[in-house]
C-alpha cells in the first residue's frame, strides 16, 4: 500500500515537474486511457454533469464517472482521502473549507494549465470566487457557478390575505410589513415568513449586508458580528423573528421550504438552485419568485445601486495534486469551466455560471419547469453581489454561531449579547488561523 | 496441569492451536479496534492538524478543555437521562410482558412476534416514522388527541421523548431474554410458592425476581453500556438547529460534532477517552454489584 | 371456586388488555408507515385526524422511489454483505471462541480482556482509521470494503466462548484419549455442538449488519453499490419532508427483514434468546 501511495507521489511529482518546464500537455498528449473520478454533493446536478463530462469523453476518450457524496459526508471523506487514502480526481471545492485545503497542498496548482491554455481567462469569471479560490498567487480552483437569492412566493397565501406580491418596489420594511401582517391576520396559523439560523447565506446575511453590516473584516482578522451595524440589523431580525417568521420549533422540524410547501408560509429567501426542486410539490404552480427587498440607505424611496443586496456564492472545480492523471484532471477542470461548457450548464437548467454573462438561458430553464424565475435573471443582472464571507475554518465559527443564535431566535431580547458571544469565538478562531 | 516454567509436549501444542485458533480474531480486532483506540488516545493528547499532519502534543490540554466545559457536562448528564429512561422502562416492560406471555394464554405467539417487530427494522426508517409521528404540525400524535406539544423540540419534554422511541426499540429483545431465563425456572418452585398459598404477585416478588436476577443483570448490564453510547437515534431525529438539541445531545454525539463536523479530532477524541472511562467504572461497578446481589443456584 | 374462576377470567382479561395496548403500540410506527407510503403529500400532511387511510391506494410513491434509487441492488448488496458478515464472524469467533473456551496458552486471560474492552468501546471512534484503510486498500465501493468492519467480532468470541464452556470435559477428554487431534476434536466433536451458539450469532450477526448505518453511508459512495439502510438515511436529506416518498422508501428498506422475521421466527427468536442467556 505504502509502495503504491509512494509511487502515486513521486510521479506525481515528476508530472508536475516536467509540466513547469515543457509549459503544459496538450489534448493529444493526453492519456486516453485514463479514468477519472468526479465528485459533487448535489445530486439535482449529477446528470447535467455528467453529460457535460460525456461531451469531454467523446473529445478525449477518457472516460469520467460522476459520484454524488452528500454534504454531511462529502466533507468528511475527503478529508479522509486528503490525509492519507485514495480521493477523487476532480471535485467540487467549497468556500468554507477551500483555504484549508489549499494551504495544505491538497489541491493542484492549475495555474501552469491556465497560462498554456488560449481559452481560459481568469478575468472572465466572478472577481470574488476567483479570489477564493487563490492562494499565495496560484489557482486552485476555477468557479463553476455562483449562486443569488430570490424571494420564492406563495400565490395562493397572499391572495387570500389580500396582500400584493412582493415586487421591485420592495424594501425589506415593506417585507416585515406584510410578512407580519400575514402572520397577525391569520391569528399565527400561517407565517408571512420563516428563517433558520441556518439561513444565513440565503437568509439573514442579506439583511446584515444591506444595512451595511458584514460577518468578517476584510482583512480576515476581526469578526463583524459585534459590530454596530451588523447588530441593527440584527435587531431588525429579531423584529421579523417576534412579530413575522414561523417559530423556531415548526422550522427546525420541517425545515423552511417543508412549511413552504405545505401552504403555511407565504414567502422564503432561497438560493436559486433550489428552484427547480421545488417544481416536482403539488402546487406549485402558485409558487413564483421576486428579488430580494432593498434596503433604502438614502431614504430617497428608490432603489438606489448598491441598495439591493445578494450574498452569493461559486462552487469552484478543484483537481487533486495526488491523483495519478493530473494533466488529465485538470484537462477536465478546464472543460468544465471553458465558455461553451458553462453556457451549457445554464441551458441544461443546472444553475448559473461561474463565467461572467453565460447564463442568460438559466432563467427561462426553470421558468419552462414551472416556476417563473424571471426574477433570478433581474436579480443577477441589477443587485450588488457580495462574495461569501469566509476564513481558513469558517465551517466552525459558523456551525458555532448556527447553534447559539437559536437562542436569539426563541428569544430576540438575547440577540445583542448573543453576537457579542459568537464575535468572540470567532475571533478566537481567526487569531488561531 | 502443568506446572510454571517449563511446558509439556502436549502443552506445547496445546498453546500452539490455541494461538492459531485465536489469530484470526485477534489480527482482525488490532487491525480494527485496537489501532484506532490506541490511535484516538495518542490524538486526545495532540492539537491535531489539517489532514492528520504536524499533530502538535499539547499534554493535557484536550482534557482540560473538556472536563471545564459544560457542554461536555451537559452531555453527560443527557445521555444518563436517555439511560434512566430506556434501561430501567424497558427492563421493566420486557419483563412484564414476558411474564405475562410465558403462561398460557391466547395469541401468545402472535404478541410475542409484535413486541420483537421493531428489532428488525432499519434504523433510518424508525427515525423517520417517528419523527414525523413527533412532528408538531403534522403528526399524528398531535392530530389524533388534539395537542400542539413540540414533542422533540421542547427541551423539557425532547429528552422523553426520544427515550421513548428507545424504549420501543429495545422492549422486545429484553423481552425475549427474559422469557428464556424464565423458561429456565423449573416448575417446583412456583408448585411450592402456591401450596403455600403464595398469590400471583407474591409469587412474581419471591420466585420469579430472585431466580431470574443472572438474567436480569446480563440485561442491565448490556444495556446500560448500550444506552451510554446512544448517537443513531439524536443524530437521525434531531435537526442541529432544534432549540432542544442541547438538552437531548449525548456524549457520543457531541464526540462526532468536534471530530467529524468541525474537525477538531483531538478534543473529540479526548471527549470519547472521557466516555470510555465512565462506560469502564460504570461496568466495574455493576461487576461488583453483581457479585453482591445475584443469585446463582 | 366459582370466584375462583371469574378472577381468573378477569386477570386474564386484564393481561390480553395490556397486551393489546402494548401491541397497538409496536404496530402504530409501522402502519403508519404504511398507510402514509400510499398518500399524496398534502394527504399526508392534513391536520385533519380523520384522514387516516389514503384516497386510493396507488404505487405511485413507490414506483417514484424504487426509479430515483435503484432498490434492486440495494437489496442485492445488503444480502450479500449479511452474507460475507455472518459467514465471517461465525467462523472466525468459532475458532477463537473454542480457544478461549477449552485451550490453554500464553496470555489467553490478557487477550480475552482486550476482547471483552472492545464491547465497551463506542464503535463511532473507528470509523476514521478503518475508512483510511479500506480507501488505502483501494476497497470503496466495494463488497469488500462494506464487509471489512465485520469480518471478525468481540460479541461472537465472547458468546461462542460460553458455549464452549458449558459442554461437558467428559466428551473431549474421551477423544484426547482416543487420539484425537485437537482440531479434529474442535472439528468433529465440539463445533458441532455449539450449532446453536452459531446460528445465534449467525442471526445476531445479520440483524446488525442490516441496521449498519454510519458505515455503509462512508464506503458506499455511489447509490448502486451501497445498502438499504445507508439508501434510506440519504433519502431523508434529499426528500426532507416529502412524507408519502420517505415513508414508501422506508417500507421498501424494512420489509425484505421483516418477511426475513416473519418466516424464520422461531430461529430468531432462539436465537437471540441463547445469544442473552449463555453470556
Amino acid at each position: 500500500m505504502k509502495f503504491r501511495k509512494m509511487m502515486a507521489g513521486i510521479l506525481a511529482a515528476s508530472l508536475i515537474g516536467s509540466m513547469a518546464i515543457a509549459g503544459c500537455a496538450s489534448a493529444d498528449e493526453l492519456d486516453s486511457s485514463a479514468k477519472l473520478e468526479v465528485w459533487i454533493w448535489d445530486s439535482d446536478q449529477q446528470d447535467g454533469i455528467q453529460e457535460i463530462c460525456d461531451l469531454f469523453t467523446d473529445d478525449t476518450g477518457i472516460e469520467v464517472e460522476v459520484n454524488v457524496v452528500t454534504w454531511d459526508n462529502y466533507w468528511t471523506l475527503l478529508e479522509a482521502g486528503a490525509s492519507g487514502g485514495e480521493m477523487a480526481d476532480v471535485f467540487w471545492m467549497h468556500v468554507q473549507e477551500a483555504e484549508k485545503y489549499m494551504a495544505n497542498d491538497i489541491l493542484l496548482d492549475l495555474t501552469p494549465y491556465i497560462e498554456a491554455d488560449d481559452e481560459i481567462d481568469m478575468a472572465n469569471y466572478y472577481e470574488g470566487a476567483v479570489d477564493t479560490f487563490t492562494y499565495d498567487g496560484k489557482y486552485y480552483g476555477i468557479p463553476k457557478d455562483h449562486d443569488i437569492n430570490v424571494i420564492l412566493y406563495n400565490k395562493a397565501v397572499f391572495d387570500e390575505y389580500g396582500y400584493s406580491y412582493p415586487d421591485e418596489t420592495w424594501t425589506w420594511e415593506t417585507f416585515y410589513e406584510v410578512a407580519s401582517g400575514i402572520t397577525e391576520a391569520s391569528g399565527s396559523t400561517v407565517y408571512g415568513a420563516a428563517m433558520n439560523t441556518t439561513n444565513d447565506q440565503d437568509g439573514w446575511w442579506n439583511i446584515v449586508y444591506a444595512m451595511g453590516g458584514g460577518i468578517i473584516s476584510d482583512d480576515g482578522t476581526t469578526s463583524l458580528l459585534d459590530s454596530d451595524e451588523t447588530k441593527a440589523a440584527m435587531e431588525f431580525v429579531g423584529t421579523l423573528i417576534d412579530d413575522a417568521f414561523a417559530p423556531q420549533s415548526l422550522v427546525s422540524e420541517n425545515g423552511t421550504s417543508g412549511l413552504f410547501t405545505n401552504n403555511l408560509v407565504a414567502m422564503i429567501c432561497q438560493g436559486n438552485y433550489t428552484l427547480a426542486g421545488f417544481t416536482e410539490y403539488e402546487g406549485s404552480e402558485n409558487y413564483a419568485t421576486a428579488v430580494l427587498p432593498y434596503y433604502d440607505a438614502n431614504g430617497n424611496g428608490e432603489c438606489d445601486d448598491g441598495e439591493r443586496v445578494t450574498i452569493y456564492n461559486s462552487l469552484a472545480w478543484s483537481a487533486s495534486a495526488g491523483s495519478s492523471y493530473t494533466d488529465e484532471a485538470a484537462a477536465l477542470v478546464l472543460w468544465l469551466s471553458s465558455y461553451d461548457m458553462q453556457v451549457k450548464q445554464a441551458e441544461l437548467g443546472v444553475t448559473l455560471s461561474g463565467y461572467v454573462g453565460a447564463d442568460s438561458s438559466y432563467a427561462d430553464v426553470i421558468t419552462e419547469k414551472g416556476i417563473d424565475a424571471s426574477a433570478v435573471a433581474v436579480m443577477n443582472d441589477t443587485a450588488t453581489l457580495i462574495s461569501y464571507p469566509h476564513s481558513r475554518y469558517t465551517t466552525t465559527w459558523q456551525n458555532y454561531y448556527r447553534e447559539q443564535l437559536v437562542n436569539a431566535w426563541l428569544d430576540t431580547s438575547v440577540m445583542s449579547s448573543t453576537l457579542d458571544a459568537c464575535a468572540s469565538y470567532m475571533n478566537d478562531i481567526l487569531a488561531s488561523e | 496441569m502443568g506446572k510454571k516454567g517449563k511446558m509439556s509436549r502436549a502443552e506445547k501444542n496445546e498453546a500452539m492451536w490455541g494461538l492459531l485458533f485465536v489469530a484470526p480474531t485477534m489480527i482482525g480486532l488490532f487491525v480494527l479496534n485496537f489501532y484506532p483506540i490506541v490511535y484516538t488516545i495518542y490524538q486526545s493528547f495532540c492539537k491535531t492538524g489539517d489532514f492528520g499532519r504536524g499533530n502538535v502534543f499539547v499534554g493535557l490540554s484536550n482534557y482540560k478543555g473538556v472536563l471545564t466545559s459544560s457542554e461536555f457536562w451537559g452531555s453527560l448528564v443527557n445521555t444518563v437521562k436517555y439511560a434512566l429512561i430506556e434501561v430501567p422502562f424497558g427492563i421493566a416492560l420486557g419483563l412484564l410482558l414476558a411474564v405475562f406471555l410465558n403462561r398460557k394464554i391466547a395469541f401468545r405467539s402472535g404478541y410475542r412476534t409484535i413486541f420483537f417487530l421493531p428489532m428488525v427494522a432499519a434504523p433510518a426508517a424508525v427515525a423517520m416514522v417517528w419523527k414525523f409521528l413527533y412532528n408538531q404540525q403534522f403528526g399524528l400524535l398531535n392530530n389524533l388527541f388534539g395537542l400542539n406539544i413540540a414533542w422533540i423540540s421542547d427541551p423539557n419534554i425532547a429528552w422523553i421523548s426520544i427515550g421513548v422511541i428507545g424504549v420501543w426499540s429495545i422492549v422486545g429483545y429484553n423481552m425475549i431474554l427474559f422469557l428464556s431465563g424464565l423458561q429456565e425456572i423449573p416448575h417446583d418452585y412456583y408448585e411450592a410458592a402456591m401450596i403455600d398459598g403464595a398469590s400471583g404477585i407474591q409469587q412474581f416478588f419471591h420466585v420469579t425476581v430472585p431466580l431470574l436476577s443472572a438474567t436480569t443483570f446480563f440485561i442491565l448490564q448490556t444495556r446500560i453500556i448500550g444506552a451510554l453510547q446512544v448517537f443513531d437515534l439524536i443524530y437521525m431525529v434531531m435537526d442541529t438547529t432544534n432549540q432542544a438539541l442541547s438538552s437531548v445531545q449525548s456524549v457520543v454525539y457531541l464526540f462526532y460534532k468536534y471530530a467529524f463536523t468541525n474537525g477538531n479530532r483531538g478534543y473529540g477524541a479526548a471527549i470519547v477517552v472521557c466516555m470510555l472511562v465512565f462506560i469502564m467504572a460504570i461496568t466495574f461497578l455493576l461487576q461488583r454489584a453483581e457479585k453482591k446481589w445475584v443469585y446463582y443456584d | 371456586m366459582d370466584s375462583y374462576k371469574t378472577k381468573q377470567r378477569m386477570t386474564q382479561g386484564l393481561i390480553h388488555a395490556i397486551l393489546i395496548v402494548v401491541s397497538i403500540t409496536m404496530l402504530v410506527p409501522f402502519l403508519w408507515m404504511l398507510l402514509t407510503a400510499f398518500k399524496t403529500l398534502s394527504e399526508s400532511t392534513s391536520v385533519n385526524p380523520f384522514v387516516i387511510f389514503p384516497s386510493s391506494w396507488k404505487l405511485d410513491n413507490f414506483v417514484s422511489v424504487w426509479k430515483n434509487y435503484n432498490f434492486l441492488y440495494l437489496y442485492k448488496n445488503t444480502i450479500l454483505m449479511i452474507f460475507w458478515r455472518v459467514v465471517c464472524a461465525v467462523l472466525t469467533a468459532t475458532l477463537a471462541g473454542y480457544a478461549f473456551g477449552r485451550l490453554n496458552f500464553p496470555g489467553k486471560n490478557l487477550l480475552f480482556s482486550l476482547v471483552l474492552i472492545q464491547m465497551m468501546v463506542p464503535s463511532q471512534i473507528f470509523i476514521i482509521p478503518q475508512y483510511v484503510m479500506i480507501s488505502k486498500l483501494g476497497w470503496m465501493n466495494t463488497m469488500a470494503g462494506l464487509v471489512f468492519p465485520g469480518v471478525v467480532t468481540a460479541f461472537g468470541t465472547f458468546l461462542l466462548k460460553q458455549g464452549y464452556q458449558g459442554l461437558p470435559k467428559s466428551l473431549e477428554e474421551a477423544a484426547a484419549i482416543d487420539g484425537c487431534s485437537i482440531p479434529q476434536r474442535f472439528l468433529f466433536i465440539m463445533a458441532p455442538l455449539t450449532r446453536s451458539a452459531m446460528v445465534s450469532l449467525g442471526i445476531f450477526t445479520a440483524v446488525f449488519a442490516y441496521k449498519d448505518l454510519m458505515w455503509p453511508m462512508i464506503v458506499s459512495t455511489k447509490i448502486e453499490k451501497t445498502t438499504l439502510s445507508a439508501a434510506l438515511a440519504k433519502m431523508q436529506g434529499q426528500y426532507s419532508s416529502n412524507y408519502p416518498e420517505l415513508m414508501a422508501a422506508a417500507l421498501m428498506a424494512c420489509l425484505p427483514m421483516i418477511v426475513l422475521y416473519l418466516v424464520f421466527q422461531k430461529q430468531f427468536i432462539e436465537g437471540i434468546a441463547t445469544s442473552g442467556s449463555k453470556l
